[in-house]
C-alpha cells in the first residue's frame, strides 16, 4: 500500500511549498494544509486510542503545534506529511506517558494473519491470542514500529522520517521487535 | 498490558470530518502568539529569569528545538565553537553566564590526544570535544537530542568531527554517532584473520582422489595427505584414475568449503565439485591443529582494537 502523501511529484512538492509559505505569511492560510491532512492524522491517532473525542483532541493539538512551529519547517527531503506525523507521534507519546490506560491496539484480523506469517507461526485461535498478548506487552516505541510497518503498511523510509531515525535504524528496530515477539510467543506457547 | 480491539467498526470520512475545527486552533494560536508578544515587549528576559519564569521559557524553547526538522549535519554546521552561552543561577541570586562550548585539543608528542580519550590510535592532529554535566547544557549544544539519549550523554566525552579521520578503540569499547537525535552504534572494521580450512573426515564408501596440493594455495598446505571427495559420488568416476594429472587448479566456489577442482593432463581436462577430506589419523591430527589455531584467532579477535573510518558528525565512546 503506497501512501500518496509520502510519494509526491516535484510539481506537487513545489505546490505544497507554496501553500506552506502562504501559511507562514498568514496563519489563516494554514486551513488548506489542515483540510488536506486532517483525516489521515486523525486516523493515525484514532488507530491508537479507543475514543473518537480523545483522537480529535490530540489531532487538534497536533495541528496547533504544527502551526506554532511552521516557521521551523523547510523542505529538506522530509515531506510535510512526515513532519505532521512526527508531531503526532511525539504528541501521542507524551499523552500516553501521562495516561497509559488510553493506549489501545486496534487491529484487523487480516493484519493478525499477516503478522503471524511474518513470525512464522501458523494461524490458529491460540496463536492469535499469544500474538495479541505479546503485542500488548511491547514497549511503546516497539509497538509503534509494528503498527506502522505491519498495520499501516508504511515503508521503512516513512517510519524513519516519523520517528526521526535513519532508515537502517528503523529496519534494525523492526526486526529486533519481531525477534522479541517470536521469543515472547515461544515462551507463552 | 494494553487494551486490544479486533475489527473495530470503521469510521467514515464524514464522521472524521465532523471533528474538524480549524477556528478553535486558529484562536488558540492567536492567543499564544499574543501572550508571547506581551512577554517579549513588556519585560526583559532577565526579569523572567530572576522571577522563576525561566523554567517555562526554557521548556518552550526546547519544545521548539525538538520540533525542528533540521538534519544532524545542519546541527553540526550551526554550532559555533565559542559563542553559545548558558544561563545559570548562583547562590547570591546574581545571574551569571557559564559558557557551554566545544573545546579544541591539539595533538602533541608530549601530550597525545588519545591519552585523554578512550582511543588507542587517532589519525587527526586536533579534536573538538565537550564533557557535559547537566541536561540543559546538552540541549544547548545538541538541540535535537532525544530525551532518552540525553541521559546517555551525561558525564561522557562527546567529540565533534568536521573532517573524516580514522581511529582505533579497545575491543571492549563501542563507538556511537549521533544521528537525528539518537546515539547509534557504529560498526567497526572486523579483525581480519588468516583463513583456516576446517578439516573434514573422509566419508567411507565415497570415492576420493589424492592431490598433491603444492601450488594450490597456502591454506591447503597445512594438511598433509589431503584427499578430495566429490559432492556427488558419480562426479568422480573411474576415468579420473587413468591419468597422471600433472596440472590443475582448485578454486573455492561461492559456497564456503566447496571447491571447483579441475585436473589437466595435456588435452584431457576433467572437473568436479568437491571438498578436502582426511583419513582417520591424519584427520585427528589436523582437527587438533585447527582447533588450536581457531582458539588462538578467536582470542586475538576479542582483544584486537576496533578500527573505524569516521565521517563528519558527533560521537562518543562507551
Amino acid at each position: 500500500m503506497i501512501n500518496k502523501e509520502f510519494h509526491k511529484t516535484e510539481v506537487q512538492i513545489n505546490s505544497e511549498q507554496e501553500d506552506i509559505e502562504a501559511a507562514k505569511n498568514d496563519t489563516k492560510n494554514f486551513e488548506v494544509l489542515y483540510n488536506r491532512y486532517h483525516e489521515q492524522i486523525f486516523r493515525y491517532l484514532y488507530a491508537r486510542v479507543d475514543n473518537q473525542h480523545l483522537a480529535a483532541d490530540l489531532c487538534s493539538q497536533v495541528f496547533y503545534k504544527a502551526m506554532l512551529n511552521l516557521e521551523n519547517y523547510s523542505y529538506k527531503g522530509v515531506p510535510f506529511a512526515s513532519w505532521l506525523y512526527r508531531i503526532a507521534f511525539n504528541e501521542m507519546n507524551m499523552h500516553f506517558r501521562r495516561n497509559s490506560k488510553d493506549r489501545t491496539i486496534n487491529i484487523d484480523s487480516t493484519n493478525v494473519c499477516e503478522l503471524e506469517e511474518e513470525i512464522e507461526e501458523q494461524e490458529s485461535e491460540e496463536n492469535k491470542e499469544h500474538l495479541l498478548k505479546a503485542l500488548s506487552g511491547l514497549p511503546e516505541d516497539q509497538l509503534s514500529l509494528i503498527e506502522m510497518r505491519y498495520f499501516e503498511k508504511m515503508s521503512f523510509n516513512q517510519i524513519a522520517q516519523i520517528m526521526g531515525i535513519t532508515e537502517n535504524n528503523a529496519k534494525v528496530k523492526v526486526y529486533r521487535t519481531l525477534d522479541k515477539i517470536k521469543k515472547v510467543f515461544k515462551i507463552k506457547s | 498490558m494494553r487494551n486490544v480491539n479486533i475489527d473495530r467498526d470503521p469510521m467514515s470520512s464524514e464522521d472524521v470530518s465532523s471533528y474538524k475545527d480549524f477556528k478553535s486552533i486558529l484562536k488558540k494560536h492567536a492567543q499564544t502568539t499574543n501572550d508571547l508578544n506581551k512577554i517579549n515587549s513588556s519585560k526583559s528576559a532577565g526579569w523572567y529569569l530572576t522571577r522563576g519564569g525561566a523554567v517555562a521559557l526554557v521548556a518552550f524553547a526546547s519544545g521548539l528545538f525538538f520540533m525542528d526538522n533540521n538534519k544532524e549535519e545542519d546541527v553540526v554546521n550551526a554550532i559555533p565553537v565559542t559563542v553559545i552561552e548558558d544561563v545559570a543561577k548562583v547562590e547570591d541570586k546574581k545571574v551569571v553566564k557559564a559558557k557551554v562550548e566545544w573545546t579544541v585539543m591539539l595533538n602533541s608528542a608530549k601530550d597525545p590526544i588519545h591519552e585523554h580519550f578512550d582511543f588507542d590510535e587517532l589519525s587527526s592532529e586536533r579534536i573538538e570535544y565537550i564533557q557535559f554535566g547537566e541536561s540543559k547544557s546538552i540541549k544547548t549544544l545538541l538541540p535535537t537530542i532525544n530525551p532518552s539519549d540525553l541521559e546517555y550523554a551525561k558525564d561522557k566525552k562527546i567529540f565533534r568531527v568536521s573532517t573524516g579521520f580514522s581511529l582505533k578503540i579497545s575491543a571492549n569499547k563501542s563507538l556511537f554517532k549521533m544521528e537525528k537525535g539518537n546515539w547509534v552504534k557504529i560498526d567497526h572494521h572486523p579483525y581480519e584473520f588468516k583463513k583456516l580450512v576446517k578439516p573434514k573426515k573422509m566419508e567411507v564408501g565415497k570415492p576420493g582422489i589424492r592431490i598433491d596440493v603444492v601450488g594450490f594455495g597456502k591454506e591447503f598446505q597445512e594438511f598433509e595427505n589431503m584427499i578430495w571427495q566429490p559432492l556427488q559420488s558419480e562426479d568422480l568416476d573411474a576415468s579420473f584414475f587413468d591419468y597422471e594429472w600433472p596440472d590443475g587448479s582448485i578454486v573455492e566456489t561461492n559456497t564456503q568449503g566447496i571447491y571447483n577442482i579441475t585436473l589437466v593432463d595435456g588435452e584431457m581436462v576433467k572437473q568436479f565439485y568437491g571438498y578436502p577430506v582426511l583419513q582417520k589419523y591424519a584427520y585427528k591430527k589436523a582437527i587438533k591443529e585447527y582447533t588450536k589455531k581457531l582458539v588462538k584467532q578467536q582470542d586475538l579477535m576479542k582483544k584486537a582494537p576496533k578500527a573505524f573510518d569516521i565521517e563528519k558528525g558527533i560521537y562518543t565512546i562507551e
